[in-house]
């Protein structure tokens, strides 16, 4: 079945308000139907219950009786501007829906065929079979052509219930019929069933079967012209006089409804004090326990991913890898050399006029190395390197691609935090030990000053063979980076993958990774200074 | 929708067990950190060692137990010199004397740690019998220097003489006058004439002469010396009528009284061994007689005579003190025999490696080593150092030496011995103290020191061995305050003045001013100042220290 039907859903925000009273809406396999409504009717959380209805639930939102019947295999999502996901390139968007598209398909060795070519999915929906070229960025698109390819994506998943939210916007109204009648096509010749929610009349008169509008005043969903509508303009015989007139005619009487429900009065919030109190504890617990959890899950994940889908991980983790660790190279090799020299020149220059510089260097050996590359490379990298994935995770939620994932069958964690984890955590410890080679380089600079011969195996003495007394500052220090290294990718992973409903979420997370793990790296230093002391 | 909640459920679930297993795993690092830590520290370099201070044999003596990873890293080394392995120092035979034996460690970065002991191996002296070890040289200088010089033997026996004879007046020869002429010379043996000293006097009176010739023959026997002596008399009268008078004065008579009393009393004092160098509180260091051996003379050159270290009264008192060890017998050394090279002073004193330890023990069983080592002042001065002082909490306290200084052969290009010194001593940082060995051996760099320089003495040692190593519990060596050690074994050549001033002002004591008379001798021995001989570099022959005085009646 690649139908939906939903029958007197009852949907209830945080605050108690009530949103939707009776949620009802059929579609049925090879119809398109279009629900229409005014902004915080109740759209997006529609959308919402379809994909993530456990987020949803998670978040405050609750979902009462009625009955909602659809195959979570077929559905499939069409975001707002394609949300086609950045870190491939529109090959790699179809291709990776052939690889996960569809129950039971073998991930890594598609489906055979025309189904399993890409460019054959991009012509389906009037693109040019060159765009499917290795190498063709999904930025280079226009807004049309990202639909389509969205559009294109969804279907080379094999999903058969499209779910389109807002799929015109920033179309012209050329392409908004071409992206009408390509629905109907799809519809037509596959057999798709399509929910479009869209605010836009000429594409919902142009490819609805029926059309729903969400009354924000009932709070219900009405079938609007519900003997009279005479099916899809782009596949019915009417001339433009007539199209004409039902397109005047739905849009004033949406902009009726959409009236009718501002002047209504909002009910008031229901929920108790205690109870949103509740919710805020419960919320800054899940919050703070977030890493934790990420931590279990994307071992868990990245390890399934890396065994069942290596060149999927080794996608993300390269990307990931380049955002931490190969772009702000540079800035560790450069700050590193500055922190070791200026430190051992400090402690050289401790012991005052008369003190040879190179007897206090040579107390001091690779020490400092030992003590502060840890802690120092782990604060640097989290603000750096941290939240560049953290913004990147960030954005991705924030155009919807996260979303788009899921739609996909594609589950967040194994696709993209698993790996992301494994990268972060990898680029860390890689980080660590630039770092580390940094101070020592900087360390190296201030014994040729001094004319002290054998100063790299000085230096790095105290960290590949360590005197026995030194041994534990060593191991205590290797511990820390590994702890470090998973801690940092744990937080990154848990702030970076949190919901963002805006831009600002982003730097919230942001700024919140690198307090967060500040702290995590003051934690266990102090932790394990009082253990070896 | 019952699957969509038994989805939900697991979903849930599986974020508890998501946030269990995340929990877990923190909590699992930060248990397993200081299992970690105990499970990767490197174990220092602590051997546990069982080891006399003297090995029993001419083999070390010596077990040892490290603990596995330093047992893996750590090298033998026997008086700087590593071993293959471990195992081959059970057999090794290293000589006598005092040996040192290090398990070092090595680090990256140049960083070495290293404990050591100290063992004493013979075959070692027997105090009962001591073997002959120098000798005592008297010059024909010291004799006479053909004007009866005053500080010589000749200018010593006319004095003698004239006092014994002042006041003599007989019929025919009239009154004694004085002594005209005094001749005193070492005569070589010769087949079946024994060597022995001849000394020619002519004694003036108022009417005659009498001519004196004796001869003396020296022996050791029973550990003393015996002299033996003929003497021949020939009377020259101014008037030839009353030659036949001479009978009357017996002048042989004369000749052999002299010989008996003032000559012979003479010559005991420069053939007798040197008397016993006051230590202070009844303690010596005495040279005997060597017995059974004979005094070697060469014909108007000089007379050898062989000695020997008193080793038994040192012996009583390290057994009475409960001190272990005995001067070390080392192997054949070129013979003291022959004259030696360039002999121009009036006395001089050869002693070979032997003689040399034994001086040493009976310094150090006497304690009289101990002592000077605390007068010296090394430990004060290192703990008012003002960086020890100012930046270091450790002091020493001590030192101690468990065991004798012992010369032995130098590997060394251009040095003939060295000596090491095994020293124990306390250390004490804070309210922790803990027992410490110092092991050090300094190659002699006896440069021949001027004979006309006020000191006379200018020994240098080059210390170019330094340990430390800790002894919390008996049989428990561990690295000292490594760094520290390795500052003090880098700064070692800053040591060498103070080690040589110290050596030089106790050899100074012994060998500088110093009078030796025997007890009732008629003449004693100023010693104004001595200089040293070494031996040719590389070679370890015996040390000749002359000692530059005058010979002069006692008062």
């Amino acid at each position: 079945m690649a139908g939906l039907q939903a029958r007197g859903l009852r949907i209830v925000l945080p605050d108690g308000r009530p949103l939707v009273d009776d949620f009802t809406l059929d579609v049925a396999p090879g119809e398109v139907v279009v629900l229409l409504g005014g902004s915080g009717t109740g759209k997006s959380t529609f959308a919402r219950l379809l994909f993530e209805r456990d987020e949803l639930e998670r978040s405050g939102f609750e979902v009462i009786g009625g009955e909602l019947a659809f195959e979570r295999a077929d559905l499939g999502l069409v975001p707002q501007r394609g949300a086609l996901f950045d870190h491939l390139d529109v090959r790699g968007n179809i291709e990776l829906a052939l690889r996960y598209g569809g129950a039971g398909s073998d991930a890594d060795t598609g489906a055979g065929g025309r189904d399993a070519d890409p460019a054959a999915w991009l012509e389906r929906v009037g693109l040019d079979r060159a765009l499917a070229e290795p190498g063709v960025a999904v930025d280079r698109l226009s807004g049309g052509q990202a639909q389509r390819v969205a559009v294109a994506r969804t279907l080379a998943s094999r999903r058969r219930l499209l779910f389109l939210d807002e799929p015109s916007v920033g179309l012209d109204p050329h392409r908004v019929r071409m992206l009408a009648r390509l629905l109907r096509r799809q519809a037509r010749e596959l057999g798709a069933a399509a929910i479009v929610v869209t605010h836009d009349v000429a594409l919902a008169a142009g490819a609805a079967d029926r059309l729903y509008v969400l009354d924000a005043a009932a709070r219900r969903v009405h079938l609007l012209f519900e003997r009279e509508w005479p099916g899809p303009l782009e596949d019915s015989q009417l001339g433009p006089a007539e199209r004409g007139a039902w397109i005047l005619r739905l849009e004033a009487a949406l902009v009726d409804l959409i009236e009718k429900g501002e002047s209504a009065a909002p009910p008031a919030p229901t929920a108790r004090r205690a109870r949103r109190l509740r919710r805020g504890v419960v919320g800054a617990a899940d919050r703070m326990t977030e890493p934790f959890r990420a931590a279990a899950s994307s071992l868990a994940a990245g390890a399934g991913q890396l065994a069942r889908h290596p060149r999927d991980f080794a996608a993300i983790a390269g990307r990931v890898a380049v955002q931490t660790l190969v772009r702000p190279a540079p800035f560790y090799a450069v700050v590193s050399l500055l922190i070791g020299y200026t430190v051992l020149y400090v402690i050289s220059k401790v012991g005052g006029a008369g003190v040879r510089p190179d007897a206090l260097i040579r107390q001091i050996g690779g020490s400092y190395v030992v003590a502060l590359a840890p802690p120092l490379s782990a604060m640097l990298f989290v603000a750096a390197s941290g939240s560049a994935t953290n913004a990147w995770l960030g954005a991705m939620d924030l155009g919807r691609q996260t979303l788009a994932l899921e739609a996909l069958g594609v589950g967040r964690r194994p696709y993209l935090f698993g790996p992301s984890w494994f990268a972060i955590g990898a680029a860390y410890l890689v980080t660590a030990a630039l770092f580390a080679a940094g101070m020592i380089a900087g360390g190296l600079l201030l014994c040729r000053q001094n004319g002290m011969v054998g100063g790299l195996e000085l230096l790095t003495g105290d960290l590949l063979d360590p005197r026995p007394e030194r041994t534990r500052y060593a191991v205590r220090a290797a511990f820390l980076v590994w702890v470090y290294a998973w801690g940092l990718a744990s937080d990154v992973v848990a702030k970076g993958g949190a919901r963002k409903p805006d831009a600002d979420a982003v730097t919230r997370a942001m700024t919140g990774s690198v307090v967060a793990c500040t702290l995590w790296v003051v934690a266990w230093e102090l932790v394990t200074v009082l253990v070896i002391l | 929708m019952i699957a969509r909640r038994r989805i939900a459920r697991h979903r849930i679930a599986g974020r508890w067990i998501a946030l269990v297993v995340g929990v877990g795993a923190v909590a699992g690092h930060a248990a397993a950190f200081p299992w970690l830590i105990a499970r990767l520290d490197r174990a220092p370099l602590r051997v546990r060692v069982r080891a006399p201070l003297a090995a029993p044999g001419p083999h070390l003596a010596i077990s040892a137990d490290l603990p596995g990873d330093a047992a893996a890293r750590a090298r033998v080394v026997v008086d700087g010199e590593e071993l293959a392995s471990a195992a081959a120092l059970a057999s090794l035979e290293p000589g006598p004397g005092l040996h040192r034996v290090e398990w070092r460690a090595r680090y990256r970065g140049g960083i070495e740690r290293r404990v050591g002991t100290t063992q004493l191996v013979g075959p070692f002296q027997d105090p009962a019998s001591p073997p002959c070890s120098a000798r005592l040289l008297v010059g024909q200088g010291l004799l006479d220097d053909g004007r009866a010089g005053p500080g010589t033997l000749a200018h010593l026996v006319a004095a003698l003489v004239e006092r014994e004879m002042d006041g003599f007046d007989a019929f025919p020869v009239g009154a004694f006058q004085r002594v005209r002429a005094v001749r005193i010379r070492w005569v070589g043996s010769r087949p079946k004439q024994p060597g022995h000293l001849r000394v020619a006097l002519e004694l003036g009176f108022h009417r005659a002469a009498l001519e004196l010739t004796i001869r003396l023959e020296t022996h050791i026997v029973g550990g003393q010396l015996r002299l033996s002596s003929r003497a021949e008399a020939r009377v020259k009268l101014d008037n030839r009528l009353v030659q036949w008078m001479s009978d009357l004065i017996d002048g042989d008579e004369i000749a052999a009284r002299m010989a008996r009393r003032e000559i012979a009393a003479a010559l005991d004092q420069v053939m007798t061994a040197p008397p016993p160098l006051p230590l202070g509180r009844g303690r010596a260091l005495e040279l005997a007689y060597c017995p059974g051996r004979d005094i070697e003379v060469v014909d108007g050159s000089h007379a050898s005579v062989p000695l020997a270290v008193a080793l038994a009264p040192a012996a009583a008192a390290a057994r009475r003190a409960g001190r272990v060890g005995a001067p070390v017998l080392l192997p054949p050394a070129p013979a003291l025999a022959g004259p030696p090279a360039a002999m121009t002073a009036p006395l001089a004193i050869e002693l070979d490696g032997n003689a040399l330890n034994g001086l040493l023990y009976v310094l150090w069983a006497t304690g009289y080593l101990e002592e000077s080592l605390a007068g010296s002042g090394i430990v004060e001065r290192f703990n008012r150092d003002p960086i020890v002082a100012e930046l270091l909490s450790v002091r020493a306290r001590g030192p101690s030496l468990p065991l004798p200084p012992t010369l032995a052969p130098s590997t060394r290009p251009g040095q003939s011995y060295q000596i090491g010194v095994a020293s124990a001593l306390l250390l004490e940082d804070g309210a922790l103290r803990t027992p410490a060995h110092l092991f050090g051996r300094a190659g002699f760099d006896l440069a021949a020191s001027e004979p006309d320089r006020p000191a006379g003495l200018a020994p240098r040692l080059s210390l170019h061995e330094l340990g430390l190593t800790c002894e919390p519990e008996p049989g428990l060596l561990e690295p000292c305050y490594p760094e520290l050690a390795a500052q003090l074994i880098e700064r070692a050549p800053e040591v060498h003045d103070q080690l040589s001033a110290w050596f030089s002002d106790l050899l100074a004591r012994l060998l500088v001013d110093q009078e030796i008379a025997p007890a009732g001798s008629l003449a004693r021995f100023r010693l104004r100042r001595s200089a040293i001989h070494p031996p040719p570099p590389g070679q370890h022959g015996p040390l000749r220290i002359d000692l530059l005085g005058v010979l002069e009646s006692a008062p």
